[in-house]
């Protein structure tokens, strides 16, 4: 009798625990399936809002007749770890990737997420001068990744832009007038293609704070919300299978005649 | 035969009964890959910069000869790194096929074996320093164990993507299962895995439901359980407005009365 009433206290307590866990967390594993949903059913390309994306085919280097080294500049960097020669724009482009010192100003590569411990410095392979990438010049690299039927529609200056959370700017964004409303970012330092955005990115922007429980949009996936209702929701898990297991014991799924 | 209405009790139960287990699978994974931190699981700690400072820029006035020589080429790099048992200039360049020449002879340079166990140790980091600091193991006296060596070229290694091949992997005899991939072709540190990359990897396999390539989010299944899951949550929602709002409000109206 005495085992049966400290069982039943057991299970109230378990109840409650579960109802009460399940009253801060119920909304949110509504909001994780939803979203989970929408990922699967967009799948990474639909989320990736590259639609009239068209990736750029490396130009060959033999057809730059000359290159103007910029070795002065590369010295003057100190410790270079590395020297690139690639070709965007028809230009002959210098990316050296450096250990900085200690004075402000040097930058890091466009579109890299995690912190690196080099710096890197783009330089002009006709001039020997820093790159510099042109209004001109942006709108060609956008013009050349779209496939999509839209004119272009205009270019403007941007610092930043929280469509592309860890680029740190500045650049250009370059508009397309197409029914998805296409816009281009192209990093001024390096001439890099960032890639495109369209009318579909707030809501997958959306999606992917919400699902991380990330609302600062800075793509923080081991934020403390999401810890704390990770392991809430891990908890509301036990407690559910023990009670599952509770009214399986008591004949609770077994059919009524 | 008299129908009674489902209740949301009952329905809660049997859905969770037959189809919780993927959500008691997506908390505990869930949980478990928001915890650890994604610098971490990347393994950036396990590596280090192997190659040294480049100090003959000169060699970059020999692009226009690798261009010649190699049509195809789109890309050249310049890395100062240790090959046949010295550090050497030499040319990474990337085209059609990706070769390695010397910088001062442009005659193409082959990595042995040797080369890449002298390579793998400078990449592999000692555990007491910092990620950042680009310093060798050797010099901390620390020489890193090898225990296995292998050159892949068939896409069978699911720690390596197949676009990567032909590679070297170097697996460390360390308390982490270190494990390197180097270019065959280049030298160049390709990823590095470890213990908990290996169980973030599994944890992703179950949380996506791709028990396959553990890439694909768009599995029929994974649809259906976010579905269901969703029913589940919503039933639950239910039971909760039934217990907190719904009784105590009817409650207070009989009292009222």
């Amino acid at each position: 009798m005495i085992g049966n009433s400290s069982r039943s206290i057991k299970m109230g307590w378990l109840s409650s625990l579960h109802r009460r866990i399940a009253l801060v967390l119920v909304i949110q594993v509504i909001i994780w399936c939803v979203t989970g949903f929408y990922f699967s059913w967009q799948g990474r390309e639909g989320l990736s809002t590259q639609e009239y994306w068209h990736q750029l085919p490396a130009q060959p280097l033999h057809t730059k007749e000359r290159y103007v080294t910029p070795d002065l500049q590369l010295q003057n960097l100190g410790n270079v770890r590395s020297v690139r020669v690639r070709i965007i724009d028809n230009v002959a482009q210098f990316e050296a990737t450096y250990v900085p010192n200690n004075t402000p100003g040097h930058q890091q590569a466009p579109n890299r997420s995690k912190a690196s411990p080099y710096a890197v410095a783009w330089f002009d392979g006709e001039t020997g001068h820093r790159w510099q990438t042109s209004a001109l010049t942006a709108q060609r690299l956008a013009v050349n990744s779209y496939l999509g039927a839209g004119m272009f529609n205009g270019i403007r200056d941007v610092h930043r832009s929280d469509e592309f959370p860890h680029w740190v700017g500045p650049g250009f964004r370059v508009d397309f007038a197409d029914d998805l409303n296409t816009r281009v970012y192209i990093d001024q330092a390096s001439g890099e293609v960032l890639g495109h955005r369209n009318n579909r990115w707030p809501l997958i922007d959306w999606m992917y704070r919400l699902h991380f429980m990330d609302y600062s949009g800075k793509r923080d996936f081991n934020n403390l919300f999401i810890i704390f209702a990770g392991l809430l929701s891990v908890w509301l898990s036990i407690t559910g299978i023990l009670m599952i297991a509770r009214v399986w014991k008591q004949g609770g799924f077994v059919a009524k005649r | 035969m008299r129908f009674k209405p489902l209740k949301a009790r009952k329905i809660h139960r049997w859905l969770t009964l037959l189809f919780g287990i993927q959500l008691i699978i997506w908390s505990i994974t869930g949980a478990a890959m928001v915890i650890l931190q994604l610098p971490y699981i990347h393994g950036d700690h396990l590596v280090q910069p192997a190659d040294r400072s480049v100090s003959e820029f000169t060699y970059l006035e020999n692009i226009t000869s690798v261009a010649n020589e190699y049509p195809d080429a789109t890309e050249v790099t310049l890395v100062n790194r240790y090959i046949n048992n010295g550090f050497q200039h030499v040319f990474v360049v990337n085209g059609n096929a990706t070769r390695l020449l010397d910088a001062a002879t442009l005659q193409p340079l082959t990595i042995t074996e040797q080369d890449i166990r002298a390579l793998a140790k400078r990449y592999y980091a000692p555990r007491n320093a910092p990620s950042n600091a680009p310093s060798n193991a050797q010099a901390n006296n620390h020489e890193p164990n090898i225990a296995q060596l292998q050159l892949l070229t068939e896409p069978t290694e699911s720690e390596l993507a197949a676009r990567h091949l032909p590679a070297w992997q170097v697996r460390f005899a360390d308390t982490s299962n270190t494990t390197l991939y180097l270019s065959a072709v280049t030298g160049s540190l390709v990823t590095q895995r470890h213990t908990a990359w290996r169980f973030f990897d599994f944890m992703w396999m179950l949380h996506i439901m791709d028990y396959q390539d553990r890439s694909d989010i768009t599995k029929p299944w994974l649809l259906a359980f976010t579905v269901l899951t969703l029913l589940i949550s919503i039933s639950g929602l239910m039971l909760l407005v039934q217990k907190y709002l719904s009784r105590p409000w009817r409650r207070l109206w009989r009292d009222s009365e």
